[in-house]
């Protein structure tokens, strides 16, 4: 990158601007003003929605009434945080939200990289690239779509897959409506909707790997899969670090949407999560305060394990994140 | 100094920031003082000499905003913020008076958790409303409605002030300060059991044989060995009206008050277990809908229904109504009947009928309305209570819409498609703002036009049962009205979501569970349903029903 940069202020400047590099910041201001203008679109968004929303976190330790506004409502400590761990649901959405993600995060982090290691296998450019579209589409459908299809699907009564299981002489099987295959079609669906997507970054390391080190492999006589497990993979390991750093953030986490479109009811054991239990409080009950101290409990738990995730990165020798 | 740069880049976005946060805070602030002045110093309006009152007869000098609620029920083909009859009221209403109304949806369906975000976004519309009155008073106590003076209102809303005066002081102050205004409920009611005639009368029955709960499930099991199909049922959730039906009569005044609660369910009453009881055997015995608790509404219901899967469904009856043709069209041999309420009724007894209320929609201001803006929606209820505006908004265009008829009686054209067609259920959620129902001069006259617009071509029949039934209600009950607290329950405020949810979540488990287990799952169940806050809940209603601060 470095180099990069040098090369072009040696062709535009020729040999007279040698060794530039001390130039201080208003040097580069001036020359690039346009680029830093057009910094300021991702900068605005970031400090607007990223960081002046977090003054609402005020409200985890205040009694918030909407009537009384951000600083009217009165000032509590950490009562809200002690009413919050006293809940029986808290526990419980606790361990479904680590559940869920680690369910999650095992198979949907593996099946990206898996896809764009096969993806790039392929050499008919036509049927890769038609492939590729097909499998990002889910990426772009809404959850609730996904939800209402899963169960025009899945449904035990009259989803369309156990009408033809039926139809084959074989039991109905409740894809969503017994606990444990729903937290098996939950994952399952998960993946099928993420991984198209999570493949592109890999596909885009993937194309940056020097050639020069699949012709050494084979002079040296690798096969196909040689090649994609002693070149491949190692050239996209530092991507896979990153990528699983950031997503240990989300591990407290987690798509409410997902959650909520395909919970029903009756199968209940797992969809209470954090941000279920979020939307409950805040949204259908009106206790912000109690909502916005869980959502602040969670960023701090997944602070917390991506600088683990982090630290141990590093001490295995890859560059981290920070 | 690459620093300093990188800071002060920072800063003057913060800046920036802030200057934007804080001009929309002066803003908000200074809405309040400024409509205040104008209502007491007269600021080019003339007042007239004996009024305190600005006079707005001649509309507001600057234009005024309102933003009116209104409920979206998902219509196909219906935009409910725009379509003919917005654009006519901003025309009638909003030209004659400089005030531009602005609609807001709120969906029926999660009306709740849109207003929340609303609220909370301060983006609310400037009536806050709601059916019910526990939750009118959840938003009451969440101190987001503004004290209302009623002499105000009676001078710029004079013809609604005095079709409601009674209603809006008997119960529109709460805690001493005068908080709602209503909509006039008339006493009728088009919401009808329907059950499918051909099926009962296949398995050798006829519905006037339907004379309780246990003759009706007599006939589903007639129904599952007929391969017909079950009876209807969906989702229990957020409304808890299950329990009248399943109680013991005369039942203890203080328990009546504090079980009854239309937002939590009384989960722990020996109605509640018997409801119960019956739901696990009809579930287990395959006589209701076997996925009833993935209905969460009436449209995943009717589905079943027109499908020709269940037997039973319950609908708002109207002229336009598709149910019946829909039906007819995947099982051209259905007929259809009125299904009694007493069908639903263990042992078919009569039930003591309290009175309804005799208010619809029960009206706050939002507390960050102007005074200007809440003035204006005075103004509005008064020019929809003028009868040729309610005629025109319930009935459309005369020669497009309907016809008159020799008594002067609208006949619908249901025909019709055009620009001004009605929404599905005759523009209701415009016109609810100050009635339930119209109103065509003397009770009977009304009865005969709303038996009109309720019944759509061949089914005569089931109107003419559901108006027999209901007057024969009416004539059996007493003068009692279902219990209401006139104080804000902060328990149930602070529960009511957690144990809506559980509430799903518990009887869910115990319907389905197995049938043996019935008693032991159910004990479990009502203690952590206790322990979720319904004890705390009791205990605050018990001390407001001994301190008397209810009606009932």
């Amino acid at each position: 990158m470095k180099s990069a940069v040098t090369a072009t202020i040696k062709n535009e400047n020729g040999l007279l601007e040698k060794s530039k590099a001390k130039k201080g910041f208003k040097y580069y201001f001036r020359r690039d003003w346009q680029f830093y203008s057009l910094l300021l679109i991702p900068i605005a968004f970031v400090l607007v929605f990223k960081y002046a929303s977090m003054f609402g976190l005020i409200i985890a330790f205040k009694n918030y009434r909407i009537a009384d506004g951000f600083w009217g409502s009165e000032w509590v400590g950490l009562d809200v945080f002690k009413q919050l761990f006293s809940k029986p649901d808290f526990v419980r959405a606790i361990r479904n939200t680590l559940l869920l993600n680690i369910l999650g995060l095992t198979c949907g982090f593996i099946m990206p990289i898996v896809l764009a290691l096969l993806l790039n296998e392929l050499k008919g450019v036509v049927f890769k690239r038609v492939n590729q579209t097909l499998l990002y589409m889910p990426h772009f459908v809404s959850w609730v779509i996904i939800g209402a299809i899963a169960y025009q699907l899945l449904g035990k009564g009259s989803g369309m897959i156990n009408n033809l299981i039926d139809q084959l002489g074989g039991e109905r099987i409740p894809f969503l409506q017994d606990d444990l295959h729903w937290l098996f079609s939950y994952i399952a669906i998960g993946v099928w909707q993420s991984m198209g997507w999570g493949s592109i970054i890999y596909l885009a390391a993937i194309s940056g790997i020097n050639p020069e080190l699949y012709e050494a492999a084979t002079v040296d006589g690798a096969g196909r899969l040689r090649k994609m497990w002693n070149v491949t993979l190692p050239s996209i390991r530092p991507t896979i670090v990153t990528l699983l750093i950031l997503s240990l953030g989300g591990i407290m986490g987690g798509s409410f949407e997902h959650v909520f479109a395909l919970a029903n009811k009756a199968t209940t054991e797992f969809t209470t999560t954090i941000p279920v239990l979020a939307f409950r409080w805040g949204i259908e009950n009106g206790s912000f305060s109690r909502a916005t101290a869980l959502g602040l409990f969670q960023s701090v738990i997944g602070l917390i394990l991506v600088l683990i995730a982090d630290r141990i990165a590093k001490k295995l020798g890859e560059d981290g994140l920070l | 100094m690459k620093k300093t740069a990188k800071v002060s880049m920072v800063l003057v976005l913060l800046i920036g920031l802030l200057a934007a946060c804080s001009k929309d805070s002066n803003e908000k602030k200074t809405d309040n003082p400024e409509p205040a002045q104008t209502t007491t110093t007269t600021d080019n309006q003339e007042t007239t000499p004996d009024s305190k009152f600005a006079d707005y007869s001649k509309g507001f000098e600057k234009a005024v905003t309102i933003k009116i609620p209104v409920y979206e029920r998902a219509f196909e083909g219906w935009n409910v913020s725009d379509n003919y009859y917005t654009r006519w009221i901003q025309k009638e209403f909003g030209g004659k008076y400089n005030v531009k109304v602005d609609f807001v949806p709120i969906s029926r369906g999660g009306e709740v958790t849109d207003y929340q975000q609303l609220l909370a976004a301060g983006n609310a519309p400037d009536i806050i409303y709601h059916y019910d009155m526990p939750q009118a008073m959840a938003y009451y106590s969440q101190n987001v409605m503004q004290p209302l003076n009623y002499e105000e209102v009676a001078n710029y809303a004079p013809t609604y002030w005095n079709n409601l005066k009674a209603i809006n002081e008997q119960y529109g102050v709460l805690d001493g300060k005068n908080t709602f205004v209503f909509a006039s409920r008339p006493d009728y009611g088009n919401f009808a059991g329907i059950i499918r005639k051909d099926w009962v009368e296949k398995v050798g029955m006829k519905v006037e044989d339907l004379t309780s709960l246990e003759k009706f499930n007599e006939m589903l099991v007639k129904w599952k060995e007929a391969g017909l199909g079950t009876a209807g049922a969906g989702l229990t959730a957020n409304i808890y009206n299950y329990a009248g039906a399943f109680r013991d009569y005369p039942v203890d005044p203080k328990e009546n008050v504090i079980y009854s609660d239309i937002a939590v369910g009384e989960f722990t009453t020996k109605a509640t277990e018997r409801w119960l009881k019956n739901l696990s055997y009809q579930y287990h015995n395959g006589l209701i809908d076997p996925e009833f608790y993935l209905r969460k509404d009436g449209v995943s219901q009717k589905a079943e229904f027109v499908a020709g899967r269940t037997g039973t469904f319950g609908d708002y009856m109207a002229s336009n109504m598709d149910l019946f043709e829909a039906t007819k069209k995947n099982n051209p041999e259905a007929e259809f009947a009125y299904l009694p309420a007493v069908a639903g009724i263990p042992g078919g007894k009569d039930l003591p009928i309290n009175s309804p209320y005799p208010f619809g929609m029960i009206m706050g201001i939002n507390s960050a309305t102007s005074d200007e803006a809440r003035i204006a929606i005075w103004m509005y209820l008064e020019w929809m209570s003028q009868p040729d505006v309610l005629f025109f908004l319930q009935n459309g265009v005369e020669g497009e819409n309907y016809t008159l008829d020799a008594d002067g009686i609208p006949v619908k054209n249901d025909a019709f498609t055009g620009e001004s067609a009605l929404s599905k259920n005759n523009n209701k959620d415009y016109w609810c703002l100050v009635t339930e129902a119209p109103s065509y001069g003397s009770e009977e006259q009304t009865l005969k036009a709303l038996k009109k617009f309720w019944t759509p071509p061949g089914y005569e029949q089931i109107v003419d049962d559901m108006l027999a039934a209901a007057a024969e209600a009416k004539a059996k009950r007493g003068t009692t009205h279902d219990p209401m607290f006139i104080t804000p329950i902060a328990a149930v405020n602070e529960y009511k979501a957690d144990l809506n949810n559980l509430f799903q979540e518990l009887y869910l488990k115990i319907v389905m569970g197995p049938e043996d287990q019935f008693d032991k799952l159910y004990a479990a169940a009502k203690e952590q349903y206790l322990k979720a806050g319904y004890q705390e809940i009791l205990d605050e209603k018990s001390k407001a029903y001994d301190a008397g601060q209810f009606i009932s």
